[in-house]
Protein backbone atom coordinates (compact mmCIF):
# COMPACT_ATOMS: atom_id res chain seq x y z
CA UNK A 1 0.00 0.00 0.00
CA UNK A 2 1.39 3.33 -1.03
CA UNK A 3 0.96 5.83 1.77
CA UNK A 4 -0.20 9.39 1.15
CA UNK A 5 2.92 10.53 2.90
CA UNK A 6 5.19 8.75 0.47
CA UNK A 7 3.27 10.14 -2.51
CA UNK A 8 3.64 13.68 -1.25
CA UNK A 9 7.30 13.42 -0.38
CA UNK A 10 9.29 15.27 -3.07
CA UNK A 11 11.45 12.95 -5.12
CA UNK A 12 14.09 15.61 -5.63
CA UNK A 13 15.06 19.23 -5.22
CA UNK A 14 14.80 21.49 -8.27
CA UNK A 15 16.81 24.66 -8.34
CA UNK A 16 15.41 28.15 -9.04
CA UNK A 17 19.05 28.92 -9.30
CA UNK A 18 21.03 32.15 -9.41
CA UNK A 19 24.81 32.36 -9.54
CA UNK A 20 24.91 35.84 -8.09
CA UNK A 21 21.72 37.33 -6.67
CA UNK A 22 22.94 40.90 -6.25
CA UNK A 23 19.66 42.63 -5.46
CA UNK A 24 21.21 46.08 -5.10
CA UNK A 25 19.02 48.92 -6.39
CA UNK A 26 18.89 52.65 -5.79
CA UNK A 27 17.25 55.47 -7.81
CA UNK A 28 20.25 57.54 -6.76
CA UNK A 29 22.16 55.90 -9.59
CA UNK A 30 19.73 57.41 -12.12
CA UNK A 31 19.70 60.72 -10.26
CA UNK A 32 23.46 61.18 -10.39
CA UNK A 33 23.43 60.71 -14.17
CA UNK A 34 20.49 63.12 -14.47
CA UNK A 35 22.31 65.70 -12.35
CA UNK A 36 25.25 65.35 -14.75
CA UNK A 37 22.89 66.14 -17.64
CA UNK A 38 21.66 69.31 -15.94
CA UNK A 39 25.15 70.53 -15.05
CA UNK A 40 26.47 69.75 -18.53
CA UNK A 41 23.65 71.77 -20.11
CA UNK A 42 24.58 74.71 -17.85
CA UNK A 43 28.27 74.38 -18.78
CA UNK A 44 27.34 74.13 -22.44
CA UNK A 45 25.29 77.33 -22.26
CA UNK A 46 28.07 79.20 -20.44
CA UNK A 47 30.75 78.34 -22.98
CA UNK A 48 31.75 79.95 -26.27
CA UNK A 49 34.12 77.16 -27.21
CA UNK A 50 32.59 75.29 -30.10
CA UNK A 51 34.57 72.12 -29.40
CA UNK A 52 33.72 72.15 -25.71
CA UNK A 53 30.06 72.60 -26.55
CA UNK A 54 30.19 69.63 -28.93
CA UNK A 55 31.75 67.51 -26.21
CA UNK A 56 29.04 68.63 -23.77
CA UNK A 57 26.35 67.41 -26.14
CA UNK A 58 28.04 64.05 -26.65
CA UNK A 59 28.56 63.46 -22.94
CA UNK A 60 25.05 64.62 -22.04
CA UNK A 61 23.53 62.13 -24.48
CA UNK A 62 25.61 59.36 -23.00
CA UNK A 63 24.53 60.27 -19.45
CA UNK A 64 20.86 60.55 -20.44
CA UNK A 65 21.07 57.05 -21.91
CA UNK A 66 22.43 55.83 -18.56
CA UNK A 67 19.47 57.45 -16.78
CA UNK A 68 17.15 55.41 -18.98
CA UNK A 69 19.12 52.25 -18.29
CA UNK A 70 19.08 52.70 -14.51
CA UNK A 71 15.36 53.54 -14.50
CA UNK A 72 14.66 50.46 -16.64
CA UNK A 73 16.54 48.20 -14.23
CA UNK A 74 14.54 49.55 -11.29
CA UNK A 75 11.34 49.20 -13.23
CA UNK A 76 11.62 45.59 -14.32
CA UNK A 77 13.93 44.17 -11.68
CA UNK A 78 13.25 45.96 -8.39
CA UNK A 79 9.53 46.71 -8.58
CA UNK A 80 7.23 43.71 -8.19
CA UNK A 81 3.50 43.15 -8.78
CA UNK A 82 2.73 43.81 -5.10
CA UNK A 83 4.30 47.27 -5.47
CA UNK A 84 2.02 47.93 -8.42
CA UNK A 85 -0.95 47.26 -6.16
CA UNK A 86 0.32 49.94 -3.80
CA UNK A 87 1.20 52.34 -6.63
CA UNK A 88 -1.23 51.82 -9.53
CA UNK A 89 0.51 54.66 -11.41
CA UNK A 90 3.91 52.93 -11.18
CA UNK A 91 4.08 52.00 -14.87
CA UNK A 92 2.94 55.45 -15.91
CA UNK A 93 5.53 57.09 -13.67
CA UNK A 94 8.35 55.06 -15.23
CA UNK A 95 7.07 55.52 -18.74
CA UNK A 96 6.96 59.28 -18.31
CA UNK A 97 10.33 59.44 -16.55
CA UNK A 98 12.10 57.43 -19.25
CA UNK A 99 10.40 59.54 -21.92
CA UNK A 100 11.63 62.62 -20.08
CA UNK A 101 15.14 61.16 -20.13
CA UNK A 102 14.82 60.84 -23.90
CA UNK A 103 13.80 64.48 -24.05
CA UNK A 104 16.89 65.46 -22.06
CA UNK A 105 18.99 63.36 -24.41
CA UNK A 106 17.58 65.17 -27.43
CA UNK A 107 17.53 68.75 -26.18
CA UNK A 108 19.60 71.34 -24.33
CA UNK A 109 16.69 72.41 -22.18
CA UNK A 110 17.77 72.84 -18.55
CA UNK A 111 14.10 72.92 -17.55
CA UNK A 112 13.63 69.44 -19.02
CA UNK A 113 16.59 68.18 -17.00
CA UNK A 114 15.14 69.67 -13.79
CA UNK A 115 11.81 68.04 -14.56
CA UNK A 116 13.63 64.72 -14.99
CA UNK A 117 15.21 65.13 -11.54
CA UNK A 118 11.83 65.65 -9.94
CA UNK A 119 10.46 62.55 -11.73
CA UNK A 120 13.37 60.47 -10.44
CA UNK A 121 12.57 61.82 -6.96
CA UNK A 122 9.04 60.44 -7.35
CA UNK A 123 10.54 57.04 -8.17
CA UNK A 124 12.83 57.44 -5.16
CA UNK A 125 9.81 58.01 -2.90
CA UNK A 126 8.20 54.80 -4.17
CA UNK A 127 11.48 52.92 -3.71
CA UNK A 128 11.80 54.16 -0.12
CA UNK A 129 8.13 53.53 0.69
CA UNK A 130 8.49 49.91 -0.46
CA UNK A 131 11.46 49.37 1.82
CA UNK A 132 14.11 49.73 -0.88
CA UNK A 133 16.47 51.65 1.36
CA UNK A 134 16.61 48.84 3.91
CA UNK A 135 16.28 45.91 1.53
CA UNK A 136 18.34 46.81 -1.51
CA UNK A 137 21.33 48.69 -0.16
CA UNK A 138 24.07 47.28 2.03
CA UNK A 139 23.31 48.65 5.53
CA UNK A 140 20.94 51.21 3.99
CA UNK A 141 22.03 54.09 1.80
CA UNK A 142 25.25 55.70 3.03
CA UNK A 143 24.53 59.20 4.28
CA UNK B 1 -9.27 29.90 -2.81
CA UNK B 2 -11.86 28.40 -0.44
CA UNK B 3 -11.00 25.48 1.79
CA UNK B 4 -13.53 23.29 -0.02
CA UNK B 5 -12.05 23.99 -3.42
CA UNK B 6 -8.53 23.54 -2.10
CA UNK B 7 -9.46 20.18 -0.61
CA UNK B 8 -11.10 19.08 -3.86
CA UNK B 9 -8.13 20.14 -5.94
CA UNK B 10 -5.87 18.40 -3.49
CA UNK B 11 -7.78 15.13 -3.82
CA UNK B 12 -7.79 15.37 -7.60
CA UNK B 13 -4.05 15.92 -7.62
CA UNK B 14 -3.44 13.02 -5.24
CA UNK B 15 -5.51 10.74 -7.46
CA UNK B 16 -3.52 11.90 -10.45
CA UNK B 17 -0.32 11.21 -8.57
CA UNK B 18 -1.46 7.66 -7.75
CA UNK B 19 -2.53 7.07 -11.31
CA UNK B 20 0.71 8.29 -12.73
CA UNK B 21 2.82 6.27 -10.32
CA UNK B 22 5.64 8.69 -10.78
CA UNK B 23 6.52 7.70 -14.30
CA UNK B 24 4.62 10.45 -15.93
CA UNK B 25 3.98 12.49 -12.83
CA UNK B 26 6.20 13.36 -9.90
CA UNK B 27 6.58 15.76 -7.01
CA UNK B 28 9.53 18.07 -6.42
CA UNK B 29 10.61 20.74 -3.97
CA UNK B 30 11.82 24.19 -5.04
CA UNK B 31 15.06 25.68 -3.81
CA UNK B 32 16.20 29.22 -4.57
CA UNK B 33 14.64 32.58 -5.40
CA UNK B 34 14.98 32.90 -9.16
CA UNK B 35 11.34 32.05 -9.82
CA UNK B 36 9.92 34.47 -7.26
CA UNK B 37 7.22 35.61 -6.84
CA UNK B 38 5.66 32.68 -8.75
CA UNK B 39 7.59 30.06 -6.78
CA UNK B 40 9.14 30.39 -3.35
CA UNK B 41 11.83 28.22 -1.76
CA UNK B 42 10.17 25.21 -0.10
CA UNK B 43 7.21 25.13 -2.48
CA UNK B 44 6.27 21.59 -3.45
CA UNK B 45 5.07 21.02 -6.97
CA UNK B 46 3.42 18.41 -9.12
CA UNK B 47 5.35 17.95 -12.34
CA UNK B 48 4.28 15.95 -15.38
CA UNK B 49 6.39 14.45 -18.12
CA UNK B 50 5.69 16.73 -21.07
CA UNK B 51 7.65 18.99 -23.40
CA UNK B 52 7.94 22.66 -22.47
CA UNK B 53 5.83 25.20 -24.32
CA UNK B 54 6.20 28.97 -24.15
CA UNK B 55 5.08 30.27 -20.72
CA UNK B 56 5.38 26.84 -19.05
CA UNK B 57 7.43 26.41 -15.90
CA UNK B 58 9.71 23.46 -16.62
CA UNK B 59 12.57 21.39 -15.25
CA UNK B 60 15.87 21.04 -17.10
CA UNK B 61 19.36 20.00 -16.20
CA UNK B 62 21.85 22.82 -15.87
CA UNK B 63 24.05 22.53 -18.98
CA UNK B 64 27.00 23.76 -16.91
CA UNK B 65 26.42 21.28 -14.09
CA UNK B 66 24.20 18.30 -14.98
CA UNK B 67 23.95 17.37 -11.29
CA UNK B 68 21.73 20.40 -10.81
CA UNK B 69 18.16 20.27 -12.03
CA UNK B 70 16.83 23.74 -12.72
CA UNK B 71 13.32 25.08 -12.61
CA UNK B 72 12.69 28.03 -14.96
CA UNK B 73 10.11 29.43 -17.32
CA UNK B 74 10.12 28.88 -21.08
CA UNK B 75 10.14 32.30 -22.76
CA UNK B 76 10.77 31.13 -26.31
CA UNK B 77 10.89 27.96 -28.36
CA UNK B 78 12.38 28.19 -31.82
CA UNK B 79 14.87 26.56 -34.18
CA UNK B 80 17.67 27.43 -31.80
CA UNK B 81 16.14 25.55 -28.91
CA UNK B 82 14.30 26.36 -25.73
CA UNK B 83 14.99 29.65 -23.93
CA UNK B 84 14.63 29.44 -20.15
CA UNK B 85 14.39 32.48 -17.88
CA UNK B 86 13.73 33.00 -14.18
CA UNK B 87 10.69 35.13 -13.35
CA UNK B 88 12.89 37.01 -10.88
CA UNK B 89 15.11 38.33 -13.62
CA UNK B 90 17.62 40.15 -11.45
CA UNK B 91 18.28 37.05 -9.35
CA UNK B 92 18.35 34.32 -11.93
CA UNK B 93 21.04 32.51 -13.86
CA UNK B 94 19.38 31.34 -17.04
CA UNK B 95 19.50 31.49 -20.85
CA UNK B 96 21.26 34.85 -20.63
CA UNK B 97 24.18 32.91 -19.18
CA UNK B 98 23.97 29.47 -20.78
CA UNK B 99 21.98 30.07 -23.98
CA UNK B 100 19.20 27.95 -25.42
CA UNK B 101 18.87 24.30 -24.50
CA UNK B 102 17.99 21.47 -26.87
CA UNK B 103 14.24 20.69 -26.64
CA UNK B 104 15.08 17.15 -25.49
CA UNK B 105 16.55 18.53 -22.27
CA UNK B 106 13.13 19.77 -21.14
CA UNK B 107 11.06 16.75 -20.11
CA UNK B 108 9.09 17.86 -17.09
CA UNK B 109 6.52 20.59 -16.77
CA UNK B 110 5.29 22.01 -13.44
CA UNK B 111 1.50 22.05 -13.28
CA UNK B 112 0.45 22.69 -9.70
CA UNK B 113 1.62 23.46 -6.19
CA UNK B 114 0.35 21.30 -3.31
CA UNK B 115 2.44 22.80 -0.53
CA UNK B 116 2.23 25.14 1.40
CA UNK B 117 -1.52 24.63 1.96
CA UNK B 118 -2.21 28.35 1.70
CA UNK B 119 -0.97 28.47 -1.87
CA UNK B 120 -2.35 25.27 -3.37
CA UNK B 121 -3.21 25.78 -6.98
CA UNK B 122 -2.11 25.68 -10.59
CA UNK B 123 1.24 27.22 -11.52
CA UNK B 124 0.63 30.65 -12.90
CA UNK B 125 2.33 33.91 -12.11
CA UNK B 126 3.45 37.22 -13.48
CA UNK B 127 4.93 35.51 -16.49
CA UNK B 128 3.50 38.20 -18.76
CA UNK B 129 6.41 40.33 -17.65
CA UNK B 130 8.96 37.61 -18.28
CA UNK B 131 7.67 36.89 -21.74
CA UNK B 132 8.49 40.39 -22.89
CA UNK B 133 12.14 39.41 -22.69
CA UNK B 134 13.59 38.87 -26.10
CA UNK B 135 15.25 35.53 -26.75
CA UNK B 136 18.92 35.72 -25.92
CA UNK B 137 21.22 37.25 -28.48
CA UNK B 138 22.31 34.74 -31.06
CA UNK B 139 25.79 33.97 -32.13
CA UNK B 140 26.65 32.07 -35.26
CA UNK B 141 27.32 28.41 -34.80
Amino acid sequence: MISLRSILRPSRIVDAHCDIPCGIYDPEQARIEAESCLRIIEKHDASDDEHFRARCIAIKEERAELVKHHLDVLWHDYFKPEHLEKYPDLHDTFWKATKQASKVKQSLDAGAAKELLSMIDTVDEMWKATGGLEKTRVSGRPS
Amino acid sequence: MSTGRSALLFLVLVSLALWGARRRIDVVEVRGQSMAPTLQPGDRLIVVRAPGRVADVVLAFDPRDPARELIKRVTAVDDWGVTLRGDNSSASTDARMFGELPPSSVQWRAVARYWPPGRIGPIVGDWGVSLTHQPVERTAR
